[in-house]
This record gives C-alpha cells, sequence and structure tokens, in this order.
C-alpha cells in the first residue's frame, strides 16, 4: 500500500459563505471570512491549562481517503483514552465564531439633529509480527498502537532517526527528502512520533466523506507546536490558524512577533455589494505578511468565549467547548442549540444570552510560514491580557434620502465626497488595491452632486 | 585576555553611562510602539515613572541622601520595556518594588537585587495578570541592538560590560552547541540568538554595575553562570523568560564571588551629558 504522509498540513478548501444578517450591537454583522479562503491551510485548536494540553489538528484533505497519513512529534507516549477523534462542524463554528468580521451602518438623514454611529474501543492489532520485529531491528520501538475512529494510529521512539526513516519507508510511507534531520531533531528533544494513517474499512463502513480532526491530550510542560517536520518540502508557503484557548488570557508566541491585525476601518459599501469581503481579508492578510516581512504571527481574535460583539456566529456551546478538550467547563445536557443560529434576511436575531461565566479565552493565531520565515517550532505563553480584540471592519452606507438643508448640503458635498476618497485610501493601503480600480467601483448615491468629469481621470493616479 | 581587565576607566568617556542608556531606552520604546506595534499604554508608561520616581524621592528624603532619580528613570525604562500588564497597578508595583529593593534589601551594605530584574520578577511571580513578552523585539533588531550594546561597551569599558559580555558569549555558546548536538540547521540557533529580547537584557539589565560582581573575575564567572541556568531553564524546563528569571535566582552568588574576588566598588562617575559638549 502506498502512502503519502502529510506532515502535520491539514488543507482546508472550500468557498466563501456569506451568512445572513444577524444583529450586533454596534452595527450589523453582514459577512465573515473564514479559513477556507486560504488554500494549504490548517488549523489547530490548542487547549492549555497548567501543563495540560488538548490539541486538535484538523485537515480538509481532498485527495484519496488511502493516501492520507500525518506524522507528529509528540512529548510522550500516548495512551488510547488521550486519543479522540472529533467532528468538523465543532471546529467551522470556532472558525465562523472567530473569523474576521464586516459589519454595516446606515447613515442618518443628515438633516436630523442627533447621529450616533455607535451606541454606545479497544486497541486493533494493525502491525504485522515481522513488522515489529522488523522494526525492533531498526532501533525503532512500536510504543503503542490503536485503532481510533477512522484512523490506525501508531505512537513510535526511535533510538536514531535513520532507522526510524527506514522502518516508516518500508512501510509504505513516503517521506520527504530532508525529513531525516528534523526527526534526528525532535527524538533527541526525547519526543514520540503520533502516526496516524486512514483504515480503509472503518472509513468507509463510517459512511464519513471527509476525514475528521484527530484530538490528543497530554501533560507537558511544552507549550508548543512542531511545524518544522511541514516545511521539509513544502512547495511555497502554508497557512496555519491557531485557535488557543485558555481559562483566561490571550496566548502568543515567545520566539515570533504576534502583531495584531489592522482593525476597525471603514472600508467602501462595494466590499459587500460585490460579495468581495473574502478577497478583502486574504489581500490584507497578504499585505500585511509582507509589510512585517513574513516574520510575524497575526492575532485576529482576542475574545472572552462568553459572548461576541458583533458575532459572525454565536459562542460555542459549553458541549462543543468540552468536544475541543476545554475540560475546565461543565457539559449541559440541556443544551440544544449546538449550531450557529441563523436569521432569515432583514429579520433581528437577538444577542445570545450567556448562560453563565465559562472562564474560556480565544485567541486565534494566523501566519503564513515556510522554512526560511519560521525557521523554529512555534513556542507560546499565556499572558494576562484579556482585553478583547477582533478583526472588525465597518461600512457605512450614505443617507440616499432627501436633504433639504444646510447640513444635507454639507453631507453632500463635503462630508460624503470626503469619506468616500478616505476609504478607498484607506482600503488600497490595506490591500494595495489600485485605488484607481477602487475608485471607479464606489458607488455614488443617486443624487450626490460631486459629478465626475470625464476629463480628470489623470487626476486620480497623480497623487496616489 | 589581560588587557580586558584594565581598569574599568580605562576605554570610558566622561559621561554618565546612565545618560546612554536612557537615551537607548528611549529609543527603543519609541521604535517599538511606532514600528512593532508593541502596545505600551501611556498610563503603564506614566505608572512605572511616577512610581518608580516617587520611592526614590521617599526613601532618599527619609534616609536624607541625594536623590539620585536617574538610576530610577533607567529602571522604569527597563519595566516599561520588559514588562506587560492588565492594567497599570502591576507595573506601578514593580517599580515600587524594584526601587524599595535597593534600600531594603541589602548586605554588606550593597543592595542585593538588580533592581528592575526583581522587580519584573517579582510582579511575574505574583500574578498571572503580568507577563513579559520575549517575542515582541522580534528578530530584525539584533544588529542596532548589538551595535546600541557596544556604545554602552565604549562607556563602560570592557571591563565592567563583563558580565553581559560573557553571558551573551556563553549562552551563544550553548545554543550553537545544541544546534549542532540536535543536528539543527544554523538558521534554528541564530533565530534564537537574535532575538531582540536577549540582547536587551544582556546590554541593558545584566550590565548594573552595581549589582554585579566588583572585580572582573566575579564578573566573567557570574555572567557565564546567569547564562547556563538561562540556558538550562529555558531549554530543559521550557520557561518562557527564562533570563530573567536566571538573573534574579542569581543574584547571591554575586556576595560569593565579591568574597572570593575583591575588588573596587563601582560609582556612578554623575557626569553630565553636557560635559561632552564642552
Amino acid at each position: 500500500m502506498k502512502t503519502t504522509p502529510l506532515l502535520i498540513l491539514f488543507t482546508v478548501l472550500g468557498s466563501l459563505f456569506l451568512t445572513p444578517p444577524a444583529l450586533a450591537f454596534c452595527g450589523f454583522y453582514v459577512a465573515k471570512a473564514d479559513t477556507s479562503l486560504f488554500n494549504q491551510s490548517s488549523q489547530v485548536v490548542y487547549v492549555r491549562d497548567g501543563n495540560r494540553n488538548v490539541v486538535t489538528m484538523a485537515s480538509d484533505y481532498q485527495g484519496d481517503a488511502k493516501d492520507f497519513a500525518m506524522i507528529v512529534p509528540v512529548p510522550t507516549v500516548l495512551k488510547r483514552k488521550q486519543i479522540h477523534i472529533t467532528n468538523h462542524a465543532v471546529l467551522k463554528h470556532l472558525d465562523d465564531y472567530s473569523a474576521p468580521r464586516l459589519v454595516e451602518y446606515h447613515d442618518a438623514d443628515p438633516c436630523q439633529v442627533a447621529m450616533m454611529y455607535e451606541m454606545a474501543p479497544a486497541a486493533a492489532p494493525m502491525v504485522k509480527r515481522s513488522a515489529k520485529q522488523k522494526a525492533k531491528s531498526l532501533g525503532v520501538t512500536i510504543e503503542a498502537q490503536y485503532t481510533v475512529g477512522e484512523y490506525d494510529i501508531l505512537l513510535l521512539s526511535a533510538k536514531e532517526s535513520g532507522g526510524l526513516i527506514s522502518w516508516l519507508k518500508s512501510e509504505g510511507y513516503k517521506l520527504p527528502r530532508g525529513a531525516e534531520p528534523v526527526v534526528s531533531s525532535y527524538l533527541k528533544q526525547d519526543m514520540k512520533f503520533f502516526v496516524a494513517k486512514v483504515n480503509l474499512k472503518k472509513f468507509d463502513k463510517s459512511g464519513y466523506t471527509r476525514l475528521r480532526p484527530v484530538q490528543i491530550a497530554y501533560n507537558h510542560k511544552k507549550f508548543m507546536l512542531p511545524i518544522r517536520l511541514g516545511t521539509v518540502n513544502a512547495k511555497g508557503k502554508q497557512e496555519l490558524f491557531i485557535y488557543a484557548l485558555t481559562r483566561k488570557g490571550r496566548v502568543e508566541t515567545t520566539n515570533y512577533r504576534t502583531v495584531k491585525l489592522p482593525s476597525g476601518f471603514d472600508i467602501p459599501a462595494y466590499i459587500k455589494d460585490k460579495k468581495l469581503f473574502g478577497k478583502f481579508y486574504k489581500d490584507m492578510f497578504k499585505t500585511q505578511v509582507e509589510k512585517h516581512h513574513g516574520k510575524a504571527v497575526f492575532l485576529e481574535y482576542a475574545w472572552d468565549m462568553n459572548w461576541c460583539d458583533p458575532c459572525a456566529a454565536d459562542p460555542l456551546s459549553n458541549n462543543e467547548l468540552r468536544e475541543l478538550g476545554v475540560f475546565w467547563v461543565q457539559s449541559s445536557p440541556a443544551q440544544t442549540s449546538q449550531t450557529t443560529r441563523k436569521a432569515a434576511p432583514g429579520t433581528i436575531l437577538p444577542r445570545p444570552v450567556p448562560a453563565r461565566p465559562q472562564n474560556v479565552f480565544i485567541s486565534r493565531l494566523h501566519l503564513r510560514y515556510d522554512r526560511n520565515s519560521f525557521p523554529e517550532d512555534l513556542m507560546f505563553q499565556t499572558t494576562g491580557d484579556n482585553a478583547n480584540f477582533q478583526g472588525r471592519y465597518v461600512i457605512r452606507h450614505p443617507w440616499t434620502g432627501p436633504a433639504q438643508c444646510e447640513a444635507g448640503d454639507r453631507y453632500f458635498n463635503e462630508e460624503l465626497p470626503e469619506r468616500f476618497e478616505k476609504e478607498a485610501r484607506q482600503l488600497a493601503k490595506l490591500t494595495n488595491w489600485d485605488i484607481s480600480d477602487i475608485r471607479k467601483l464606489q458607488k455614488k448615491p443617486g443624487h450626490t452632486p460631486f459629478n465626475d468629469d470625464p476629463d480628470d481621470s489623470w487626476i486620480d493616479s497623480l497623487w496616489k | 585576555m589581560i588587557s580586558l581587565f584594565k581598569p574599568a576607566t580605562a576605554l570610558t568617556l566622561p559621561i554618565d553611562p546612565r545618560y546612554y542608556q536612557l537615551l537607548v531606552q528611549t529609543g527603543l520604546l519609541t521604535w517599538g510602539i511606532l514600528f512593532l506595534q508593541i502596545h505600551v499604554p501611556a498610563t503603564h508608561v506614566a505608572a512605572a515613572i511616577i512610581a518608580a520616581l516617587g520611592t526614590q524621592v521617599a526613601f532618599t528624603h527619609y534616609l536624607k541622601l541625594p536623590a539620585n532619580l536617574l538610576s530610577s528613570m533607567n529602571s522604569s525604562l527597563s519595566i516599561i520595556l520588559l514588562l506587560h500588564a492588565a492594567n497599570e497597578y502591576w507595573i506601578a508595583l514593580a517599580s515600587v518594588i524594584a526601587i524599595s529593593s535597593k534600600f531594603l534589601l541589602r548586605y554588606r551594605n550593597r543592595h542585593i537585587f538588580n533592581p528592575s530584574n526583581f522587580g519584573i520578577v517579582s510582579v511575574l511571580m505574583i500574578t498571572p495578570s503580568a507577563w513579559a513578552a520575549p517575542g515582541q523585539w522580534g528578530q530584525a533588531l539584533w544588529i542596532t541592538l548589538l551595535l546600541a550594546g557596544c556604545g554602552l561597551v565604549l562607556l563602560m569599558g570592557v571591563s565592567r560590560m563583563l558580565t553581559s559580555l560573557s553571558f551573551l558569549l556563553v549562552f551563544s555558546g550553548l545554543t550553537f552547541i545544541r544546534a549542532a548536538w540536535l543536528g539543527d540547521p544554523l538558521s534554528i540557533p541564530a533565530h534564537q540568538l537574535q532575538n531582540g529580547a536577549v540582547l536587551i537584557f544582556a546590554f541593558f539589565m545584566l550590565s548594573d554595575p552595581m549589582t554585579t560582581p566588583n572585580t572582573p573575575w566575579g564578573r566573567l564567572i557570574f555572567g557565564s553562570w546567569v547564562a547556563i541556568l538561562s540556558g538550562l531553564l529555558h531549554y530543559a524546563f521550557y520557561i518562557p523568560n527564562a533570563f530573567l528569571y536566571a538573573l534574579a535566582f542569581s543574584m547571591p552568588i554575586v556576595f560569593i564571588l565579591n568574597h572570593y574576588y575583591q575588588g573596587q566598588r563601582y560609582h556612578w562617575q554623575h557626569l553630565h551629558p553636557r560635559r561632552l559638549l564642552k
């Protein structure tokens, strides 16, 4: 059997999706930009409290299940009970909840006095005896083997990397060239290897069409994610989303800079109308990566998981949090809603009522990495910072009604043109898009007095 | 080697190094806020400075000593550069602990702890609401920091800076040896050593001449020891900010080293930068 290891890489592919509007305290939430926008991306949920770690590794592997395998360095040999398989839905919910969001406001009648924008099982024997003997002869120890869900899992330790690689190759795993020194480095750091491949019988029986995320739980001081194996022969940069869940406090990297994604900017309304928010997010992220020379980890969301404002999706239920490994919350059998509420277009969805304080703080980190920009594994720490942060972008629809007053004239002749220009410049700066294209796409209100002079197009590019 | 052990004054310029330190610290803070997105609220800056100067004035007034605010400014800026907290009270507390330790925790007529280090480590151990962010400086600043550190070496003299220099040398050695043993590419130890926080610590905290040993040999041994302990805590026990803890817990060793290697205590020269213009 030929198996191609997918080294800690979990590809999330899909299409941009827009949910119906949901009510939010400041503005209406209209769109989010989820992880499905990025090719070659992986998602990891890292629950950390003291020395307790629960790591969920999600894959949207699109290839043939028989070709899937993953090899993850782990600090300890894991028992059967320390391995679990979860479902994609809960990760999707977490992604939706924490994704950068677009909100919109509608300008009030400028002739009105006040205008307020912001109110306020048993292990299955898998490896044949001959393979075990061969492993032994190569200095490889099969510490444990389990079948969990649709995966056959091996926990391997080895005296030296050459033996381990020879054994893996003889078992049909294709390791990329250059993997040996990295494997050797992990072995010397006393790490074991968690190897999972698909048990085709179980997978076919399960009826699942996608491979489900694998979870591991263990005690260890190390608060880190091994990314090096995945960079050995990767083509181009990879995308990684880390959702770190702690009792309280934001998580940041200690060996790379963690910076906040630019947020809170007003952008032109056509971003919503033309369903360009996904492209906006992708291009803004790319621009930010370049600005920081490819060497920063971006914080996209930091929030107490009891609530959200505006909500891109409802907060996760206690049951969902427990499913992700948040062991300190109590499961609540009475909870019925496990899925994101969706409001019909034009209706208003009330803000979620928090059940009770959950003491769960989420940090959504996003990085684009390769061997050169991120040579080391990611090391983390939990900080005492529990300030909320979100990637939030605002569109403000101009007033389109009649406004026969002095304030109305000023609104249409001065304020709106200035605002449009500011939004265009802001968008160009954030995304590196051509400002003249942005200006062309900006929708002018029907009776706006700033008429386009066909002869002034040369001015558009003069000071851009 | 012997030439390194000339009296400290041999290489010094006629300026109090604390002014230089203040300049570098202010420059770093400004750079960090403007270009590295380091979030330092104005209230934290104010809290650190007011608490440090206030504590200094209170103690010196009570003890009828000259105010000597310059060192307190250096300490408060060190705290601002390295310590973050959920609110400014923890920053102020770090400043108060730092300055108070100079007057209250004394042995043989000298203070035991590096003031800003003691303030930062105390607050880190008292509350999870405070944290140091070793990743925040990134790797791009290392050449600038190395040059800034060399400036301090020029002002203080190689001999006085032996703690910093031996720390950097031994810590670098350990990091490279570890990488060689693991078979890691050179980019990994280089990345670890280019971390701005390590260089800021080495040049602008560890260099404090008031709390490092009195003799060059003492400083050489002390800097090396702090490097070994930092490496151990960082690489074997996975403790973030290991060098801060390593220094705090190593301070008693200074007295042992001073006992075996007796030398002249350091005194700040109290020279104003105007001297340079004359």
